[in-house]
């Protein structure tokens, strides 16, 4: 039963990776000027680039070209950057780290960040703070990302010179970035936490741990958070692709050197070969993670089980 | 998330009366409607009250603070680096972005909810080709397909437009989808299928009705994420061309002169923000009240 559950997520998933790699490969050939155009410049003489689309194997059918595109992506062959001279893949798997880092920590920040949010909030359904912490998210939720980033730098780098503003390597450098991209997610995280924890606090096993004469942060962390945390964890394995998409932006505004900053580069300089590379290296990761997720749920809970085999 | 509103106990306010903790009370929301009316006014009339040329520079006004005076007149929100009039990229922006975001939406409610009604309704193979689309269009996450479309066709709003609404549909698509399965089990559909009547017919008539609360409240929050997505494209200077007045692109502009000229970035990016949160705001409002249904 898991196993057939199985086999018929890695079938989707297979696809899927199909359909993205498809879907790339017709977004360069849509884009006005192929690479021989971009490596060459406006100036080319017609028969240098007839000779580099040769070369290039652009002159093929363009059935042929996509059988090819396929056969090399599938050993992670997206061709060589004409910019930094050397395999895209390359190029796109240095920079994977650094982006890696940013998405974990900016996932982590928002776990712990938005359960206690959560759990502030939904301990006193309706109170003040109930209702301060949830228009907060709410507005959160809402902020745009890279003009939070911005403001950030110049209240926390420019104004009052406590972290740098831009570059990457170090702790101080993350941590300007990884607050920005998990702001919005906190705030999600913060919601869903708030609502499992203001159901449960109605639940009658909550009555009764306090009138055996628990104190509130016994019942909180005993009894009522360990109930309320489950769709928290199906939200976490959910979005942690999504944080990846806004890292594309966020380490742009902080120069952070990572996947996203090589991608918005390369899709200014029109460089074919990154822009695919790493497009399909993030569309993978999400795939990944959400099979990943997908197969831990179902592993819970069975009812997803039989679910999919409608 | 709507759940704790379904449960009963100490959560709910008093029946039928507002409910608690919801977004504030009634002058809260004719505070937040009069906030998008005012953008909406700013992005119909605003151009014609704060004339703007997006090419023209004035070297000697550059980097003026706000409310410094010009040849102009006064410049209430300081200028940019090359002495454009940031009230008037404001001003502007409003109506690059809220054009942007109804044409995208609309697109996107019309494909989406068309698609979702079929799949829901016919299932079978237009099912699944719906479902492995969407597959295929999730793997993207955020706006990285609308990064790479917009980045590498040419520059055009209606490419933005196109980059936007690539996988702006698939809310959509999912909400009417799950209605059409739910509705199609009833018996007036089954009665008016019995009695001949054409398939399109019947999802319009029968099917398509049920959509048209929750299709609205998604459309809302649809249309804050799509500003706010413009307005990323734009901060990366990707897809629209230069001329075009964007927040994006003014906030990207003036993060060259952070340390000197906070206001370049920092006006534009209010004007998006209050927008995006009051927009979420309604949004917010629309979705409790059609998820209680």
């Amino acid at each position: 039963m898991m196993l057939s559950f199985l086999l018929r997520r890695l079938a989707v998933g297979l696809f899927t990776i199909w359909g993205v790699l498809t879907a790339v490969f017709l977004i360069v050939r849509l884009a006005p000027g192929d690479q021989a155009t971009v490596a060459l410049g406006p100036d080319a003489a017609p028969e240098q680039l007839a000779e580099l689309r040769h070369t290039l194997g652009l002159d093929r059918p363009v059935l042929v070209q996509y059988l090819s595109f396929l056969g090399d992506a599938v050993r992670g062959d997206f061709g060589e950057s004409y910019r930094y001279g050397r395999p895209a893949m390359d190029a796109v798997l240095e920079r994977f780290p650094a982006t890696v880092t940013l998405t974990l920590a900016a996932t982590v920040i928002a776990i712990v960040v938005g359960i206690v949010l959560g759990v502030v909030a939904g301990h006193r359904p309706g109170s003040l703070v109930d209702r301060t912490t949830s228009a907060a998210t709410l507005g959160l939720q809402a902020l745009p990302p890279f003009w939070v980033g911005i403001m950030l730098i110049l209240v926390l780098a420019l104004w009052l010179r406590l972290l740098p503003s831009a570059g990457g390597g170090d702790l101080e450098h993350l941590i300007l970035p990884a607050v920005t991209l998990a702001i919005p997610f906190t705030a999600l995280v913060g919601r869903i936490t708030r609502s499992g924890v203001a159901e449960t606090m109605s639940e009658a096993f909550v009555r009764t741990a306090r009138s055996k004469g628990l104190t509130e942060r016994e019942v909180l962390t005993g009894h009522v958070l360990k109930n309320s945390l489950v769709p928290v964890v199906t939200v976490v394995g959910l979005q942690v692709g999504t944080l990846l998409g806004g890292a594309v932006v966020i380490e742009t505004v902080f120069a952070w050197p990572g996947l996203g900053n090589l991608l918005v580069g390369a899709v200014g300089n029109r460089d074919y070969a990154v822009v695919q590379a790493a497009t399909v290296l993030i569309a993978l990761c999400v795939i990944v993670l959400n099979l990943a997720a997908d197969l831990a749920y179902a592993r819970l809970d069975p009812r997803i089980r039989l679910e999919a085999r409608r | 998330m709507r759940l704790s509103r379904q449960v009963g106990g100490p959560v709910r306010g008093s029946a039928g009366g507002p409910v608690r903790g919801s977004v504030g009370s009634s002058v809260g929301a004719y505070l937040i409607y009069a906030i998008i009316g005012v953008y909406v006014l700013a992005a119909i009339a605003g151009p014609y009250l704060v004339p703007y040329d997006p090419v023209a520079t004035v070297v000697t006004e550059r980097l003026l603070p706000p409310g410094a005076p010009t040849a102009a007149g006064t410049a209430w929100l300081g200028t940019d680096g090359v002495g454009r009039d940031v009230l008037a990229q404001v001003v502007h922006g409003a109506r690059t972005s809220l054009t942007i975001g109804v044409v995208v939406v609309l697109l996107c409610s019309l494909v989406g909810v068309a698609l979702g009604a079929v799949a829901g309704y016919a299932g079978g193979f237009a099912d699944v080709a719906v479902a492995r689309t969407i597959d295929v269009l999730m793997a993207f996450p955020g706006i990285l397909l609308a990064i790479v479309i917009a980045g590498l066709l040419d520059r055009g709003v209606d490419v933005v437009i196109i980059a936007l609404s690539v996988a702006g549909w698939i809310g959509f698509a999912r909400l009417s989808r799950s209605v059409a399965l739910s509705v199609r089990e009833r018996d007036w559909v089954d009665a008016a299928r019995i009695m001949g009547v054409r398939t399109p017919a019947v999802l319009g008539r029968h099917v398509v009705p049920f959509l048209a609360g929750p299709v609205v409240a998604l459309a809302t929050m649809e249309l804050a994420s799509v500003v706010l997505s413009e307005a990323a494209l734009s901060f990366l200077g990707l897809g629209l061309p230069p001329y075009v007045v964007s927040w994006g692109q003014s906030i990207a502009s003036g993060k060259e002169y952070l340390a000197t000229a906070w206001w370049i970035s920092a006006f534009p990016g209010i004007a998006l923000t209050v927008l995006v949160v009051c927009i979420g705001l309604v949004g917010d409002r629309l979705t409790k009240r059609f998820a209680q249904r």
